[in-house]
């Protein structure tokens, strides 16, 4: 009982602080909410007895990667900026981008539920993925990180040619 | 009522028990941390060969500056609550409780004794005994940072921030070497649980030596123990905050919002030297003491009573970590501060290979000995 | 006398680039003074201050608390001619003249004020002095204090004559000496 009402407060919060954290045009603002959807989602692992899961989720995602990223929006000119830059174009473009991936998300949570639900997944599941993932994908799953790197520089160099 | 209590009776003795635990162990580290305060001045008067603070008197009573702790406490208490008129007030607000509450919730792992009979219940001598508690320690200590960095970037002040970013980098850079040390353990005591691993430091190697972490990976000691200090951000790591130049990221605090930050840099202290306790030199173990009582490597034999046990052990525990906190107080007052690209260097190009060379090595001697 | 101090720069052997040993070394100094200061703490130098005091070197003597020197008959010596404040960087001297009724030669102060929160202690005004008549050598060093009206003294509390003074025997300006000697004094 104790678990259930665990799982739905700390799920609703989550979702609270993602709408939260999309509406927040404070940049380091909207990351701290991320990181406390990150929190809020390490709960729920960690009430559907997932202690692993929900103990690297913060190690990796809130220790490192959260860290990293609001140190990274602390460096940029527009974390120091009083007022949020007004929103034009981009506001419009965001949407567009956000409806594309909630029609996504919909079509693959249909097949993607019952995926997860059969018991074999359960059991041999995630096995399964590593396997494929380090086995003959392993090329693939390399070059993401790669695809990664090289987005994490192309940031990098749009907000130094807009500074100079 | 009595059917209630009855039926729910396991969990009201669980319930029980743990605020008793965290009652006395929480309890038991505020009142050292409020004294590691009094000692980080006594430990560095009595090197430099001064007698340090022993003025603070109550009646006319100063017991050698005993009160000094509780007459800081007041003065923070009564100093103004001043928040920059640009700070981020909530983030502001926030950051003392990022910096203390992550360093307070890791005792919730730490074991500081066996297990104690009474009324017929075994009392487990640790707060939370979970099965991943050692990465858990990994997960909070992550968590640390976010203190350090919200408390410079909400004062809007770049002097905060320029510290704050030293910190985070170097937070989270010894933070890697601090969990790649830990892996060594891992592999040889094969359990990520502190209290099992103890547990297991308990046993002994060729008859007579305790199998102490320090034993079976002394290099990884050496590592975890300037990784740990570097996370505990006290010289010589102390380029986050720099309290005699350079300026860290509480410059913007006074009263109690920078005492929360101070007394997270002392509990940090007692958390470090009861997890190198823990992980390296065998928690609660005391040689060749077993439950039943001294055994002794010839064979000869000195029974005694449980309790007696119990308190032996959480004694000897107190005794590691006391040391332990002087040989971290020692060295703040010994060594001088790295400039931080040294910091940096020492970190990605020294300790991070050797850490990973350290696994790599203790990987090899397993498979070696054939325990893989 | 010059010295020349040899610094042995040869390059670092391995031992010492790894720091550790030299960390435990520096360790094992610094706990020694520890151990050593811990269980015989009579052995450090250090005073507690306003109870026990340290005899104050030869010339630091002339450097303590202010006073202004009296004559035989009582008056103070200070004839008020403002030389110590004019000659007092910190601007801490107050002067206030005044005449004597039965003496048209000299003066004397009125009021003689010294801020002793911004005194420098440098002693100019006892250089400046042509009367011999302010001194600093009462060997109580200004401490702290709750107020700063506790740190301003007065005519009242500068007048004294310290015993075995050897100038409290008239006056050494021979006017004010002639003066005397017509009243058939001193």
């Amino acid at each position: 009982m104790i678990l259930d009402l665990a799982i739905y407060l700390f799920g609703g919060l989550a979702i609270a602080a993602t709408v939260l954290m999309i509406f927040q045009r404070d940049a380091v603002k909207a990351a701290l909410l991320m990181l406390a959807v990150l929190l809020c989602t390490a709960v729920v692992y960690l009430a559907l007895s997932a202690q692993l899961l929900a103990i690297l989720q913060v190690i990796l995602y809130a220790g490192a990667i959260m860290t990293l990223f609001i140190v990274a929006l602390t460096a940029l000119p527009a974390a120091w900026r009083d007022k949020p830059a007004p929103a034009s174009f981009r506001g419009v473009l965001g949407l567009a981008a956000a409806a594309v991936l909630l029609a996504e998300l919909l079509k693959v949570a249909g097949p993607l539920r019952a995926v997860c639900a059969s018991k074999e997944f359960a059991e041999t599941g995630t096995l399964g993925l590593a396997r494929l993932l380090f086995g003959p994908f392993v090329f693939q799953f390399e070059l993401l990180s790669l695809v990664i790197l090289a987005s994490i520089v192309a940031a990098v160099t749009l907000t130094a040619r807009r500074r100079a | 009522m009595m059917e209630l209590l009855e039926a729910n009776k396991d969990m009201l003795l669980f319930t029980g028990a743990a605020v008793l635990k965290i009652g006395v162990f929480l309890n038991a580290i505020m009142g050292f941390a409020g004294l590691l305060t009094l000692a980080e001045r006594k430990v560095s008067a009595l090197m430099q060969d001064r007698i340090g603070p022993n003025r603070a008197s109550v009646f006319g009573f100063a017991f050698n500056g005993l009160f000094h702790p509780a007459a800081d406490g007041i003065k923070m208490i009564l100093k103004e609550d001043f928040v920059p008129g640009r700070a981020d007030k909530l983030l502001f607000t926030l950051a003392p409780f990022f910096a203390l509450v992550p360093v307070l919730a890791l005792f919730a792992v730490i074991p500081f004794g066996d297990y104690v009979m009474v009324f017929g219940y075994q009392l487990d001598l640790v707060i939370a005994e979970i099965p991943l508690s050692l990465f858990l320690v990994l997960a909070l200590s992550g968590i640390a940072i976010y203190g350090v960095f919200l408390g410079g970037w909400a004062s809007r002040s770049n002097f905060a921030l320029l510290g704050a970013l030293r910190g985070a980098a170097q937070m989270v850079s010894y933070e890697v070497v601090l969990g790649l040390t830990l892996v060594g353990l891992l592999m040889i005591f094969g359990t990520a649980s502190l209290q099992d691993l103890v547990r297991a430091q308990g046993r002994l190697l060729f008859g007579w030596l305790p199998a102490w972490g320090v034993v079976v990976q002394p290099f990884a000691f050496i590592l975890f123990f300037v990784a740990a200090i570097a996370e505990n951000k006290r010289t010589p790591f102390d380029l986050v905050e720099g309290e005699s130049e350079i300026i860290g990221y509480f410059m913007e605090y006074s009263s109690m919002r920078f005492a929360a930050f101070m007394f997270s840099e002392f509990v940090e202290i007692i958390l470090v030297s009861m997890l190198s306790a823990t992980l390296f030199f065998g928690g609660w173990q005391v040689p060749y003491l077993y439950e039943s009582g001294f055994i002794l490597p010839g064979g000869a034999q000195f029974p005694l009573n449980h309790y007696l046990i119990a308190a032996l052990q959480t004694g000897a525990f107190a005794a590691k970590t006391v040391a332990f906190s002087w040989l971290l107080l020692v060295i703040r007052w010994s060594l001088p501060r790295f400039r931080f690209d040294q910091l940096m260097g020492l970190c990605w190009k020294r300790l991070l290979p050797l850490a990973l060379l350290n696994i790599l090595l203790t990987g090899a001697v397993l498979l070696f000995l054939g325990k893989i | 006398m010059i010295s020349v101090k040899k610094v042995d720069n040869r390059p670092l052997n391995f031992l010492e680039r790894i720091y550790l040993p030299e960390i435990v070394r520096g360790l094992l100094v610094t706990s020694r003074h520890f151990f050593v200061n811990l269980f015989n703490p009579k052995g450090m130098p250090t005073v507690q201050y306003p109870e026990q005091k340290l005899p104050l070197p030869h010339a630091a003597k002339e450097r303590t608390r202010h006073r202004l020197k009296l004559r035989a008959d009582g008056t103070p010596k200070c004839v008020a001619c403002f030389m110590c404040q004019t000659a007092c960087p910190a601007y801490c001297i107050r002067i206030e003249a005044a005449e004597y009724p039965d003496n048209p030669v000299e003066k004397s102060p009125a009021v003689f004020d010294i801020d002793l929160s911004r005194c420098v202690m440098c002693g100019m005004c006892v250089e400046a002095c042509p009367e011999d008549a302010i001194a600093m050598d009462t060997l109580e060093i200004p401490g702290g204090a709750l107020s700063r009206a506790q740190l301003k003294l007065t005519k009242e509390d500068l007048l004294m004559t310290l015993p075995g003074d050897p100038s409290d025997k008239g006056a050494a300006n021979r006017l004010a000496n002639e003066h005397m000697k017509s009243r058939g004094e001193a």
